[in-house]
């Protein structure tokens, strides 16, 4: 118990090492993120592209199907209420 | 109060039913955000290769691509999608007179396609392949799948103007044509700027 205990405090220490060291952790051994300030910025940059395309591209079509809901329900005339058998 | 009840629920699913947009159209839009990943996966690739190029960006000895010229076909392409843009205005007013302007938008985009093949043949004398360099491997797969698109947009296009000579397009079909056809030029630009500039 005692011994996973401590094991458990060292593994959050390492963790907790990582995550305050992130230039010194190459983690990908294919990229180059890391050895210059350009190839940081088009990492950086490419990041923020990635991130925000989806989200603009779904909040452009939401907006578009908004103003379609509008166009259309301004341009239809309320409908006639069915015949009711029951009053 | 049973009957009243039914005739409510009866109502109001067909009033809430009412088509915002042909499916078509929806389809379209739906294909083209996938696409659009694909093409911001392929540029962020490319500026990520490019900044951590350590012998300069095209490497020596690799022939540097023709921006004028490409500026050029650029505005052609630029031109075509406002033929479009005209072509839909004229098909909701008289489809007869959308002929014209449709026919110029596809021609505009043909000459694109064939400027950008002996854009590549050219390179190819010079040099440029797809395994001379890295700058070569994303030229040809960039500026490749945009010709593509490009191909696969004009077919549609021909599609709807084959349609239209028949008298038998609709709007929806020509709608979902020209989504295609926009994003093939409003991305170009974009890949312009990354790959020529």
């Amino acid at each position: 118990m005692r011994a996973l205990a401590s094991s458990r405090a060292l593994a959050s220490s390492l963790a907790l090492a990582a995550l305050t060291l992130p230039a010194q952790a190459l983690a990908c051994p294919v990229c180059s993120a890391g050895r210059d300030d350009a190839a940081r910025q088009a990492f950086f940059d490419t990041t923020i592209f990635l991130s925000l395309l989806p989200l603009a591209m779904f909040g452009a079509i939401v907006y578009w199907l908004m103003r379609r809901a509008r166009a259309v329900e301004s341009h239809t005339q309320a409908p006639e209420l069915l015949p009711t058998t029951e009053e | 109060m049973t009957a009243k009840v039914l005739h409510i629920a009866r109502k109001m699913p067909a009033a809430r039913r009412r088509q915002l947009a042909p499916n078509g159209v929806i389809g379209m839009i739906i294909f083209i955000f996938a696409e659009m990943m694909f093409f911001a996966g392929l540029i962020s690739a490319h500026t990520i290769i490019k900044s951590g190029a350590r012998m300069g960006w095209p490497p020596a000895g690799q022939p540097r691509l023709p921006v004028e010229q490409t500026a050029f076909n650029t505005a052609a392409l630029i031109a075509s999608g406002l033929a479009l843009v005209l072509a839909h205005r004229k098909f909701t007013q008289d489809p007869r007179a959308a002929r014209a302007p449709l026919a110029v938008a596809m021609g505009l985009g043909a000459f694109f396609v064939c400027f950008q093949g002996m854009e590549w043949v050219a390179l190819l004398k010079q040099g440029l392949t797809l395994t001379s360099s890295t700058h070569g491997a994303f030229f040809y797969l960039i500026v490749g799948t945009h010709a593509a698109h490009a191909v696969a947009a004009l077919l549609g296009l021909l599609y709807c103007f084959v349609k239209l000579m028949r008298r038998n397009l609709v709007l929806p079909q020509l709608m979902a044509a020209e989504i295609f056809w926009y994003f093939v030029v409003a991305v170009w630009p974009l890949l312009y700027w990354r790959v020529y500039l």
